[in-house]
């Protein structure tokens, strides 16, 4: 008789191979540091140390349980932003709040830590969410539409999506951005443009109305859900909604940083026993990265 | 951060996380709130920055990211150099982007000023005028970068190829180079614009609508050039 191997099902079903799971403490840190060297800082006096620690901390990989390792991350991730706050973006900050909240947990005795990590990352997700929502409802050319208005007609990471739902060609949209940079670089050719004429459509409004509502109903609730002190019944609903935002936001903006910090946060803020969530995250998480090909030269590509 | 416990690998596991004393309770909520409260701190800090200095709401930390059309990115700087020629466009150099960056984040007086202040330190020149020089250089018999005779083809097609005209704005003299060939140039103006977007409008004769971009100027600056600046030097002119 010949021996052979259980299929895969076989083994899963008895047991042989066990089903993946995601333990936060062991598996947070180094998905961090995936996340760190997709987004490092272009400096080469804080990308070389960063990255130096990287390295260690993979090798070693009793390191990444050390608050020591997550206060030097955080210090020179804190000194990027601070010496790049112009042009840092918000969740370049929220790298900095997770790598101290990673800090703060390891402090704690190990029955404390995942708990301590939970309270943070439910915090600064809703204190982010919190905040964008605030600003939105602050800002009148928000609240009016002219900000999507202005995203959709000039926000080239936008066009396929509009080109596809509004009929407009991307060669408008392309020309429209084109006739922006006129306005703003045009003067070093001598052409000191101060007004131009972009190309709309009527259904662009009603785009922008839309996508302004319903970013600020999304955002409001996570931002309730999030801060609302409830145990059980609320887990549920923050988790299908964080990952409702992720699968739809990222889709139309992909920003790649934010998207994977946000879904870290959601691991980090899961119940002990909310595995299949913890799971979804990481799926969200491939997801967000699977959005940012480009998919419109792809299917492009296969048409051919 | 000082740890209150010893590290997690050295210490053994607590018995049952219920029997936490409430002591013990505070302490992890102060740990778990120390992150959430630097968040408060920064947007906070960053909400005072917005209403005091104009700053950007996307950027400082305090998310107001997609929230407004005024972004560093729709700002942008403009600057020019009075000349005896007139009014002539500066290419704001390299070395000084950040500085030009933070302006268009926190448009404040004094950042344009301090901007105006070190572009009228800088020495301008003619880049189309540079290029030919480049080219005289390159096609001078004398000159030891000019081409061998058997590789006339060649070097012809190596050559630099200026179009007299095109550049209409001035580029810096690197500060390693000696001020060759400046133009002399009296006061140095630089202007912060923001953009806005007004919709609405359609065209007379087809009716297919258009929306308007719209620059609005933010602040401005002028700053007259040191003395040894305005005067123009040529390499002919030097002893």
């Amino acid at each position: 008789m010949i021996a052979r191997k259980p299929l895969l099902a076989k083994a899963m079903l008895s047991d042989q191979l066990p089903w993946p799971s995601i333990k936060p403490l062991r598996d947070l840190p180094l998905l961090t540091i995936v996340l760190l060297l997709t987004a490092a800082p272009e400096q080469w006096y804080l990308r070389a140390p960063l990255f130096a620690m990287f390295a260690l901390g993979v090798v070693f990989r009793s390191w990444l349980v050390r608050p020591q390792f997550w206060y030097i991350v955080a210090t020179l991730l804190g000194a990027t932003v601070y010496l790049t706050w112009e042009t840092s973006d918000n969740h370049k900050y929220l790298f900095v709040y997770w790598c101290l909240a990673l800090c703060c947990a390891f402090t704690l005795h190990r029955h404390e830590q995942q708990e301590a990590l939970a309270i943070a990352s439910r915090w600064l997700i809703g204190l982010c969410m919190l905040l964008a929502t605030v600003w939105k409802l602050a800002t009148p050319n928000y609240l009016n539409g002219t900000f999507f208005h202005y995203e959709i007609l000039c926000d080239a990471r936008l066009a396929p999506l509009v080109s596809w739902l509004t009929g407009i060609s991307s060669d408008v949209l392309a020309a429209n951005r084109d006739l922006r940079e006129l306005v703003q670089s045009g003067y070093v050719r001598g052409l000191v443009i101060d007004t131009v004429a972009l190309t709309d459509s009527p259904r662009l409004a009603w785009l922008a109305q839309a996508m302004t509502w319903w970013t600020i109903t999304i955002e409001g609730t996570l931002a309730v859900l999030f801060l609302w002190p409830g145990k059980q019944r609320v887990a549920n609903l923050r988790n299908a909604a964080l990952l409702f935002f992720a699968a739809t936001t990222y889709f139309v903006a992909p920003v790649r940083g934010f998207g994977w910090m946000l879904m870290l946060l959601g691991m980090g803020q899961c119940r002990e026993d909310q595995r299949g969530w913890r799971l979804a995250y990481l799926a969200a998480l491939v997801l967000i990265q699977a959005y940012t090909l480009p998919l419109g030269a792809i299917v492009d590509l296969v048409a051919k | 951060m000082s740890a209150r416990h010893p590290t997690s690998d050295t210490r053994p596991e607590a018995p049952d996380p219920s029997d936490t004393d409430p002591e013990d309770r505070q302490f992890l909520l102060r740990r778990a709130a120390i992150a959430p409260l630097c968040l408060c701190l920064v947007a906070g800090l960053h909400a005072f920055r917005v209403v005091t200095c104009g700053q950007t709401q996307w950027k400082g930390g305090g998310f107001g990211m997609f929230s407004t059309v005024d972004s560093e990115a729709t700002r942008f700087v403009r600057a020019f150099a009075q000349t005896p020629e007139g009014e002539l466009p500066l290419d704001i150099p390299k070395y000084l982007e950040k500085t030009a960056a933070e302006l268009k984040a926190a448009p404040t007086q004094a950042k344009i000023d301090a901007l105006a202040g070190r572009l009228a330190s800088i020495h301008w020149r003619r880049p189309d005028e540079r290029l030919v020089r480049e080219a005289q250089r390159w096609s001078d018999a004398e000159s030891p970068f000019a081409p061998r005779k058997d590789a006339h083809a060649l070097s012809e097609s190596h050559l630099p190829q200026p179009t007299i005209g095109l550049y209409r704005s001035l580029e810096a003299i690197p500060p390693d180079q000696p001020p060759e060939h400046a133009l002399g140039v009296s006061a140095i103006r630089v202007e912060c614009w923001t953009m806005r977007l007004e919709s609405g409008a359609r065209n007379a004769t087809d009716g297919v609508p258009y929306t308007t971009l719209r620059g609005e100027k933010l602040r401005e600056a002028t700053v007259e050039t040191p003395v040894e600046a305005t005067v123009e030097t040529t390499a002919e002119a030097q002893p």
